[in-house]
Order: structure tokens, then sequence, then C-alpha cells
């Protein structure tokens, strides 16, 4: 008798402990938020699940990743992170610089702060500026890096009112980024 | 009791003296042997079982009301005491052995287990699939089109107001051009301001800062190709450096 109790509650115990660690991993699976690495084109990135791989239509892109609930119903992401390079033509400073001259004689670019930063152990230089694109506001956050002859940027976007709280995801790139 | 244990004890005495006579045979000697052991092992048990139930407190003597046959439990009870204090031969252990093992046999728990083991490790196996497709999926698969860029093409809008000359000689000619191009061009809409003034004889200003007069050189040659009034306007700024020349000379 006792030691059909005790296989009984030797399989119990198997179950339960089964069925609990189902459950639990399954609860993990949809409250978590994952980090998913993405490679490409000398750049090592790690972005949060809720962001997703996008396609971007610049000849000059890379890779480019959007947040996810951000998509609208054309499949176009609002809120994106666009990964790009182009040779330099010159000096780096001056090239970055001559990107955003012509924005002065544009009235539907408006450039709101400029300075110095860093990515790694590479100096960088960031540009925030602002765009009306058919009435639609969105700013523009660019950080640009010279490696190889070429400058690489790497430019958040998203509607005005979107910007600032999903800045956060853009710092966290910069600050992980493997440049190889 | 002790009776009968004599009595054994004299019965194996003999069976062993007619073995070492050769009366007997060994096979008849080891039967009657192990026989007569089992009954005085049961003597012994039954002597031990007594001493234990007076250790007990319990009499030993039968009472008038108890039934002179014991009851299955009671026979149970005198069993599990004497296998429990009491060291059986081979043989009784072997059956109690047999009784211990309930119906629930070994294989069966051995299947039940593998089976548990089985169906756990098909669910982590799966898990472990589901899991690894949903990643790829999410890293490989492309979720959205992304319009934007650091290299926008920039719709540059310059204005230009162009060539007032007031022009003051010695016959008091005053010639005044005002031009507004408006190119038709759509990312260029351009306006140049440059005023020279000539005052009198030789005395020329020109107001116009560096960036206006290299904006007015780019008018001017924009407005080449766009119509016959800039055209003009350049004529009459070269008309104007050539008075002014002319003036210097003089």
């Amino acid at each position: 008798m006792k030691g059909k109790i005790i296989k009984g509650s030797i399989i119990a115990i198997i179950l339960i402990i089964f069925l609990v660690s189902s459950v639990s991993a399954e609860n993990n699976t949809d409250d978590e938020t994952k980090v998913v690495t993405l490679s490409k084109g000398g750049l090592v990135i790690n972005y949060p699940s809720d962001w997703g791989y996008s396609q971007a239509t610049s000849n000059y892109s890379i890779m480019s990743i959007s947040k996810l609930d951000s998509i609208d119903s054309a499949g176009v992401g609002q809120v994106n992170i666009n990964f790009e390079k182009k040779p330099i033509e010159g000096d780096f400073y001056t090239f970055v610089n001559s990107t955003y001259k012509p924005m002065q004689y544009d009235a539907s670019f408006k450039l709101v702060s400029s300075g110095e930063s860093v990515i790694g152990d590479r100096e960088a230089l960031e540009y925030i500026y602002t765009s009306n694109d058919h009435g639609v506001e969105r700013e523009h956050k660019a950080v640009w890096f010279e490696k190889g002859g070429q400058a690489y940027v790497l430019l958040y976007s998203a509607p005005i009112d979107k910007f600032e709280q999903n800045l956060y995801v853009f710092d966290y790139i910069l600050s992980d980024i493997q440049i190889t | 009791m002790s009776e009968d244990r004599d009595k054994l004890l004299q019965v194996m005495n003999s069976l062993e003296a007619d073995y070492k006579s050769g009366k007997i045979s060994a096979e008849k000697y080891k039967y009657f042997r192990s026989k007569y052991e089992d009954k005085l092992n049961s003597i012994d048990a039954m002597e031990a079982t007594k001493r234990i139930r007076s250790m007990q407190g319990k009499s030993t003597t039968k009472t008038k009301k108890r039934s002179k046959k014991p009851t299955n439990q009671k026979k149970k009870q005198e069993q599990d005491l004497v296998q429990k204090y009491i060291i059986n031969p081979k043989k009784d252990d072997a059956k109690y052995n047999k009784k211990n093992k309930s119906s629930m046999s070994g294989g069966a728990f051995t299947a039940i287990t593998l089976l548990i083991l089985v169906i756990a490790f098909t669910a982590g196996v799966a898990y472990g699939i589901f899991n690894l497709d949903s990643e790829t999926m999410a890293s490989t698969g492309v979720v959205a089109t992304v319009e934007d860029t650091a290299f926008p093409e920039v719709v540059s809008v310059v204005n230009t107001t162009n060539n007032h000359y007031n022009y003051t000689s010695n016959d008091n000619y005053t010639h005044t051009d005002t031009t507004n191009d408006d190119n038709d061009d759509k990312n260029q809409v351009e306006t140049t301001t440059e005023t020279t003034t000539t005052t009198t004889t030789t005395t020329t200003t020109d107001t116009s800062d560096s960036s206006q007069s290299s904006s007015s050189s780019d008018s001017s040659s924009s407005s080449d190709s766009s119509g016959s009034q800039s055209s003009s306007s350049s004529e009459s700024s070269d008309s104007s450096s050539d008075s002014g020349s002319s003036n210097s000379n003089e």
C-alpha cells in the first residue's frame, strides 16, 4: 500500500513539474521581450523583438528595422531606424555638412541641433532635424561615423509625438553596436 | 512444547546416526533433515511468539471466550510477528518477499516512467523547434518598408531679387531695372538682389554681399536659359559695369 502511494506521488510530482514548467515557459514567451541580433554590412546590432527587419527604399541602405506596432496599413514603418553608408567625397566633415547644407534652403526641413558624438571608440557626428512631408511632421536623429572611406549613418526617424518615447531603443543600439 | 522439541531433536540425532552408518541415502537424509528443521523452527517460532506476547503483557493462556479456532487475522498477526522478530529460514523469507510484491509490478512502473520521459522529451523538442522557427521568422522576414533616408532629396528655395541699378551720371541718367526671376524649375526658385549705385562721376557703391553676388551670378547663368527678360538684365549689368569702368577711366 505504501509502495503504491510513493509511486503514485512520484508520478504526480513529475507530471506537475512538467505542466508547471511548460505553462511558465509559455507565459515567458508571451510577456518577455527578447533581444534579436542582426548582422549585415559590417554592423552587428541587437534590438528588441517588438521591432522587425524592414526593407528600405534608399539605395544606400545596409539594413533597417521598424517598430512593429508603428507599421501602417500600407506596410510602411513610421518608427524606423535605417543604417546607411555612402562613399565619402572629400573630407568626412565636409561631406556630412554638405548633406545638411541644402536643408537650410528647404522649408520642409528644420535643423534642431548638431554636435559631436561617439560610437564605440569612433568619433561621430550627430544631427537632429525635423521634416515635413505632406503635412506629416517627423523628427530624425542621425549619427554619422567614418569607416574605410565610407560615411556610415544611423538614422532614427519617428513622428514627432512618438520620437521621444522610442528614442531609448536607438540609444541602446548605439551603445551596443559592434562595428566589424 | 519443549517435549516436542526434545523428541524432534532425538529423531534428528537418530537420523544422523543412520546416515553415518549408511542405512539411508544422502537424498533421504537431506529431505528428512530439512523437514525436521522446519518443524524445529516452527516450534522455536511458537515459543518466541509466546515470549513476545508475555513481554507485551498479553496472556499466553487461552481464555474461555476465545474460540478454539484462531481467525485468519490472528494467524496473520502471528506470522507477522514471527517474520518481524525471528530470523526465518530462506524458504519463508522468499515467501514473505513474494507477498510484499504488490499488484503494481516493477515492469508497469518502468513503462509508466519511460512513457513520461518520452512525452517530456517530445514536448521539449517540439517546444524548441517551435521557438527556433519563430525567431528565424522574426530575424529574416521583412515586416515593413522604410522610406526614411539620411540622404533626402532637398528642394531648395532661394529668394533672389535681382538688379536694382541706380545709376546717376553727369547726364543725370538713372537706370533702374528690376527683375524677378520666377523660374519654372520645380527644384529651385531663386531671387537675387543686387544694388549698384553710381553717384556723379566716379563713385560706385556695391551694397551686395559676396553671397548675394554669387547667387546673382547663378541667377544670371540660369536666367540665360529662362527668358528674354533675364538676358536683358544681364546686358544691363554688363552695360553698367562698362559705364563704371569708363567712368573710372575718365
